[in-house]
Formats: C-alpha cells, structure tokens, sequence
C-alpha cells in the first residue's frame, strides 16, 4: 500500500510550528540551552534542548492538567490535524482514524509524584496517576478529536519515533484505520535527566555529529506528529501530499544494550529492511537524515553501516544530523527528524549539520556541514536507534502537492 | 473495515503461560479445569496502605530454572518474561540454537514494565543523589528493557515492537505481529506481555480507585456479580511462537491453534473538552471490535463457541463488554457461553490479554470452558448471558473469540480457530 503524509506538527527547541520549524533548520540555529525546569546544581550536565516558550493551544485548553510531555503531543497533533484537513473532509475519516506513538518516558514528570509518595514525600492524585500510565497521552489525543481507530503506545528507547510510523503503516495495510495521527514525544524531567545523566553518553560542550572531537550528545524534548493516510484516498480527497511513506522496519541489534553491534550489523539489516519493504534499491536513495547522535561510537558505526548498506553510493549521498541543532528529543527523535526529511524534499534543501569543525577519518561520508546545502533528489531514508540495541529505519519520497 | 488480502495465515506454535495457577501449559490447564484460584494475600509489598490486600501473585520461583545464561541483573518483570519465553520455546520445539540470528522477532506489551527497577533507580537517587546512582539501574528501567534482553538473549534480530500503553498491550502486540506476518513480513514472532506487582504501580490502581473494594466491601474478583466492586491484580506473562502456516509446518511444528482474525477499537470516553461521556456515550469499542473481529474472520456468531471476556470486576468496562456481547448474542440468535480467567489469576493489567490469550488456547486444545469463579448473583446484565459457572464445561472449542479491554477506551479481539 502506498502512504501518504498529510499532516504536519512540530513542537521542538528550534521552533514549535513547521514553518518555525523549517526557518530554524535553514537557519542553523541551535535549541540548547540552560535547563530552567529544574534546579540541576546537583547534576553534572546543565544543559539540554528545553522547550522555553510553551502554551497548550487555545483549542485544547481543557487538557491543561495533562502531562508535560502529553502537552508537547497535543499540540502537535493539533497543528497536524489542521494541515491535513481533515476535520473539513467529513467525520468518516476522523472516526476511523487511530493514534500510534513513540515515547522514552511517557509521562515520567507524573510519575516521579507516586515514586515520592511510596517513599514518603507528599502523595500522588489520581491526575498524577492517569496522566503516568503511558496510554493517556492516546486516549487524549482520540478523546480531543474523537477518533476510534486503534490506540497504541510504543516504547522503544531513542528510536520509538520512527518504530510508530512503521507500525502505522502496518496498521493501514491492515485497512483497520482511515488514517494514522503518529506521534513521537518526550519531555526532560529530573527523573529522566537523572537517568540520562548516568547513561555518560552526553557531552558539556556542543553536538558535533561526526566531528572528529565530537564527544557526545545532549538530550531534548517536544514532540512531532504526522497524518498518515492511503495515498489513493489522500488524492481522492485532495489532500496535500506532503511526502509518502515507501517503507519502514524495526529491529534489534540483538547483541548488547549499550554498547552498538560491531560493524553496526542491525542498523544495516534495519536499514535493507526498509528498503526492501519499500522495494527501493540502495542506488535510489538520495539523502539520509541520520541517528548522529554526536556520540563517539554512534557517529563513526553508522557510518560504517551505510557504507555496508550503500557500498561507493555510500559517498555520493550527502548526509546530516539536526541533532546538532534540536539536540536529542528522545521519542520525538524520528518523527521530528522524518519531517526535516519532508522538509528536504520540498525546499530541496538539507539543513546543515551545526558545530562541525574537524572531519574523523571514521566519518568520511559527505556530511551537509555548517551551511544548508541545495538539493535535487526525491528519495531520503532517516535512521534511528535507542538503548537496548532497538533500531528502526523509515524510506519517504518527494510529494505530489 | 475489511482485511486487506492476506498473504499469509499465522498459526501459534508455541504458548508459554506464567500466572497465579503457575508454569506453562500443564499448570495453566489442571488450574482451570480444578476451577482453582491463584489468588491469595499479597506477599511481594506491605499492602497495609492500600485497603486491598489480595493479589494473584505468581508462586515462588528459581529464575535459574529459565535462563540459559547467568544474568548480572533482572529484576522480576524481566525474570517471569524469560520465563514465558522459555516456556513457549519449549512447547514450540524450539532450541535456542533454532531462532538466533535469523529474522525472527519479539513483540511485548506491558501497562508498568519495569516499574520495580525504576523504583529503585529513584530511591538511589533520592539517596546518594543524580551524580552518585548506580549506572547500571537505569538501562535497566527503560519499558523496553525487557524485550531488548530477551531479544539479546536469544539473537532475535527481527522486527522489534515493545507495546507500553494499557491493560491492551498484550493484545496489542499479539496484534502487531499477527499484522506483521500475516503481511507477508515475517515468518516467526514471539509475541504476548508481562506484568508483576510493584509498590508504585499497586499505589497507583489503589488512587484510582480500580482495586477491590472499591465499595468499602468485601475484597474479591467477582465479574459478571452484582457484588462487583473492582478488579483484584494479578502477576502474569505470556509469550506465543507465532509463525505462517508455510513456516511451522515446513520445520514440523505443532499447531496449536490459528489466528483467524484480530481488531483494534476505540471510542471517545469523554467529551472534546476534556468531560467524562462515559455513561452516555453512543460508541461501545468492545462491541465495535467483536463485530470487526467477526467480520474480518467472516464468521457467525453461532459459530463463536466460547467467549473469553475482559470481565475483571471493574464497574466502567464491564458494562460495555456485557452490553457488547449481549448485543452479538442477540443480533446472531446465539447463546454463546461467555467465561473469564480473571477470578483465578486476577487481572494481569498489561499482560492480562496474553494470559487470557494462553487460557483460550490450552481450553481449545483440552476440550473444555473454564468456570468463572466467585459468582454468586449475576448483576449488571450478565444475567442475560450464558455465563459458565459450577465447574469446568466438557465441550470441543473449534473457534474462541478473546477480549483485551482498556479502561480509557479501546479493546481488542483476537477470534482463534483450531
């Protein structure tokens, strides 16, 4: 079945809408800064990519008691949900349309209250409770907008994002929905800064993805949405096709949970995956919008599976990393990255790779760097990964409106 | 909605069931043909907070017996996961020399995953502080970490889907990787859901007032009664090999049973802004997915020959999962029986599908529908169901139709055929 992206939202550190969105990436402009949720004196990294200037849009005023990660989603969901049309295009569709979405930590902010309460410190309502359990955020989002198709959260580490667009579009073949609202979403709270902290994949300098002093990443936070629709009943309804979905897989590296697969051998078998399933060859891919998350190991293994995957094309497509800007948003990672990938395809740019400065012989792929850079293909994979050795891989191609 | 053509039928192979009433398959089935319940005074946490003191949990259990390797840390979520798998691997007639490295997949659901890991991590960290945590709790708190190490474990290096919603998850991902083979994209899955009891998540059922008494009575796992006053919780896992026909029967498998169709519902609960609907709403999703399942099965009501229901006690989904099945009973002209595992095992939250799942399958393979236990007065409009009571019915199951209810609003049927 051929998939259709027909709706766009984006809540991120660069800029909360698509067209701040894609302003921000052309720009180079760069979401880190000093988190100001929390006191992080005890903490031993201080920055991080914070969503700053945050309100719940006037139409869902009332799900201000909902999760701080939760919020970040309905807002994207809100804004995707508009661009697609959808509401105008009759209540058939949105009866039928389900909610899948990625998450790290879910709604952690709620649940650090029960995790004080059951040591003693104060007590937990039952709003901190139900904004906790991860399927709120799903039952929000259908309950905003009253929609009845299936309603599954996944959690799959760092490559959650990506892991719901594929399981989306399994659920369309499926003809078990009309569309698919797929959301990627996460929020930095103490909890999870705690965590993350111990993990020592983060750096107190800057993101430089596959710069030879790169020396690790920094998380972030916010959400990105997409409608996904069967492209035959996108056109039949004159939807804008932003981009299509031509593939997507999921898998695990299957060998440790931190430390990455030598030769990066399941982001290469998640990588064919996705282009099997989408029946592309490796020659037609065009761009790939990469993990890159800025750590040592990360940049210089993916590398080396594209290079497996790709052979010499390997050297010939550009690549690049908005993590160097967006920093690391977690569950949002692979939804906010496809959708600079969208971008891509319709300015027929790249958006830049910030922060670079030497090149790593173990990096040697053409990295878009420092500057965006023109671009004319209509094919671009994105990559993602997480913790646990999760890996999952998405295919899109340039749009007919 | 009607299923797209299908490339391929998906059989289960293997089950491997971990509940109150035990280990694998046998337990499983001596459990609810005794009509014997799992359910007893929670052990595992001071309940004394709680008001509710009553739990199915698993019985005691050496984790060695499970593992193939020696395991630096697991906590409990993740010991009775492997144990589930190990569990199928062996019904399946699988050595983990069959599986590694080859395509196939995991697929798991759970509502609190590894809350008990989490726990720690924050109580280590309220301690020593973010600087001074043990590195090694965190990556173990992720709700993926249980599926990535079992998927380390046994070098399953296919599609990975790790389902963290609600009490559906494990249908959910019984869903998923029934859609994903039957699409032609896999050939073995294993698929099901965990779910231990843990302080934060047991404070959290309490809060919100599921847990049994709800009332101030009597605590007990009564569904279908009219003396229903919540769900009492339940520990449990299941894991099924999932494979295509073509697969299983090309390596010589037994077939235990076949998926013939599954459906993923929801309806709005509450208004748009933000309102509860819930005693007015014209959408039932368990309705809403039994008719889809049966549609996409392409079968009749009268040949559904037994209902596994949600029914846990819980007021709020019982109601609609009655008034759905009175709804395909009636609307067919049949008397389906309609049964529940859950008085025996307690409701296993996010893996309470899959444990359901595992139940359904060992009763068709065994001929016979386990009692509901604890009913006493039929209230609620299950009393307009043929509801099996007074012991284990002797009949041949050729068709069952299972249901995974969420309290925010969605369910899942699975429809399985011998």
């Amino acid at each position: 079945m051929r998939i259709a992206i027909t709706g766009r939202g984006i809540v991120s550190p660069i800029g909360s809408g698509i067209g701040a969105f894609q302003e921000a990436l052309w720009a180079g402009a760069s979401g880190i800064r000093p988190i100001a949720r929390f006191d992080t004196a005890a903490f031993r990294f201080k920055q991080a990519g914070e969503i700053t200037d945050f309100r719940l849009r006037p139409e869902l005023e009332a799900r201000e008691s909902a999760d701080t990660a939760t919020k970040f989603l309905l807002n994207a969901c809100s804004e995707a949900l508009q661009e697609a049309e959808v509401e105008n295009a009759g209540e058939e569709i949105l009866k039928d349309t389900g909610v899948v979405l990625g998450t790290n930590f879910g709604g952690s902010s709620s649940g650090e209250k029960i995790l004080n309460a059951i040591e003693g410190e104060g007590v937990a309502s039952k709003r901190d409770v139900r904004e906790f359990i991860f399927q709120t955020a799903a039952d929000h989002v259908a309950n905003a907008w009253s929609l009845s198709g299936p309603r599954e959260v996944l959690s799959l580490s760092c490559s959650s994002g990506t892991a719901a667009i594929c399981r989306a579009a399994e659920v369309l073949e499926r003809a078990d929905a009309s569309a698919v609202l797929v959301g990627g979403y996460d929020a930095v709270s103490p909890f999870a800064w705690s965590g993350l902290s111990a993990l020592r994949t983060m750096t107190r300098g800057a993101i430089q993805p596959f710069d030879k002093n790169r020396s690790g990443t920094i998380f972030s936070e916010g959400a990105g949405c997409m409608i996904l629709e069967p492209l035959d009943k996108a056109r039949e309804r004159g939807a804008t096709i932003y981009a299509e979905v031509l593939g997507s897989a999921t898998n695990n590296n299957a060998f440790h949970m931190t430390a990455p697969s030598k030769g990066g051998s399941g982001s290469v078998k998640v990588m064919q995956a996705a282009l099997d399933d989408a029946d592309v060859a490796p020659s037609e891919v065009d761009h790939i919008n990469t993990h890159g998350t800025g750590t040592r190991p990360n940049d210089s293994t993916e590398t080396e599976a594209i290079k497996t995957v790709f052979g010499d094309h390997a050297y010939e497509m550009p690549i690049t990393s908005i993590k160097s800007m967006t920093g690391h948003m977690m569950g949002a990672a692979g939804t906010v990255e496809t959708l600079a990938a969208v971008a891509s395809l319709r300015f027929g740019r790249i958006p830049p790779t910030i922060n670079y400065s030497e090149p790593d012989p173990a990096c040697d792929l053409d990295v878009v760097i420092n500057e965006p850079r023109e671009f004319s293909g209509d094919t671009v994979l994105s990559n993602s990964a997480g913790i646990g050795g999760c890996n999952a891989a998405v295919l899109i191609r340039k749009g007919s409106g | 909605m009607s299923n797209s053509e299908k490339t391929s039928n998906v059989v289960v192979t293997g089950v491997g069931p971990v509940s109150a009433l035990g280990f694998g398959c046998r337990a499983l089935d001596q459990g609810m043909r005794g009509a014997r319940s799992g359910i007893g005074e929670i052990t595992l946490i001071d309940p004394e907070p709680y008001g509710s003191r009553q739990a199915g949990e698993i019985p005691e259990f050496d984790v060695q017996d499970y593992l193939d390797s020696q395991k630096t840390y697991l906590d409990r979520s993740s010991e009775v996961a492997f144990a589930a798998l190990k569990l199928a691997m062996q019904d399946a007639a699988l050595k983990p020399a069959d599986i590694g490295q080859n395509g196939a997949g995991i697929m798991l659901g759970s509502l609190f995953g590894n809350q008990s890991t989490v726990e720690l991590f924050y109580n280590d960290l309220l301690e020593k502080g973010p600087r001074l945590v043990k590195p090694i709790l965190f990556p173990n708190a992720y709700p993926n970490t249980t599926i990535s190490l079992l998927a380390i474990e046994y070098g399953l290096d296919g599609v990975h889907l790790n389902f963290a919603g609600g009490f559906n998850s494990s249908m959910a991902a019984v869903a998923a990787a029934y859609d994903h083979i039957q699409q032609g994209k896999a050939q073995m899955i294993f698929a099901g859901g965990y779910e231990v009891l843990s302080e934060s998540g047991f404070y959290g059922l309490a809060e919100l007032g599921r847990l049994s008494p709800n009332d101030g009575g009597q605590e007990n796992c009564s569904p279908f009664d009219q003396a229903a006053n919540g769900f009492v919780m339940g520990e449990g896992a299941a894991l099924f090999v999932l494979e295509s026909e073509n697969h299983a029967k090309a390596r010589g498998a037994p077939i235990k049973a076949e998926i013939n169709a599954v459906s993923h519902r929801s309806c709005p609960m509450e208004r748009k802004d933000g309102a509860t609907v819930r005693e007015d709403t014209e959408g039932n999703p368990v309705l809403d997915a039994m008719r889809t399942v049966m549609c996409d099965a392409e079968t009749a009501a009268e040949e559904i020959d037994c209902i596994f229901a949600h029914a846990d006690g819980d007021a709020g989904t019982d109601k609609i999962e009655v008034a759905g099945c009175r709804d395909i009973c009636e609307t067919g002209q049949a008397a389906i029986p309609v049964t529940t595992t859950k008085p025996m095992t307690g409701e296993c939250l996010g893996a309470g599908g899959g444990v359901q799942l595992a139940a359904a399958v060992t009763a068709m393979e065994n001929g016979y529908i386990p009692p509901v236990l604890n009913l006493g007065t039929p209230g609620a409009g299950a009393e307009n169901l043929d509801i099996v009571r007074d012991g284990a019915w002797e009949q041949a199951l050729n068709q069952v139709m299972v249901n995974s209810v969420d309290p925010g609003g969605s369910a899942v049927s699975v429809i399985i055929g011998t």
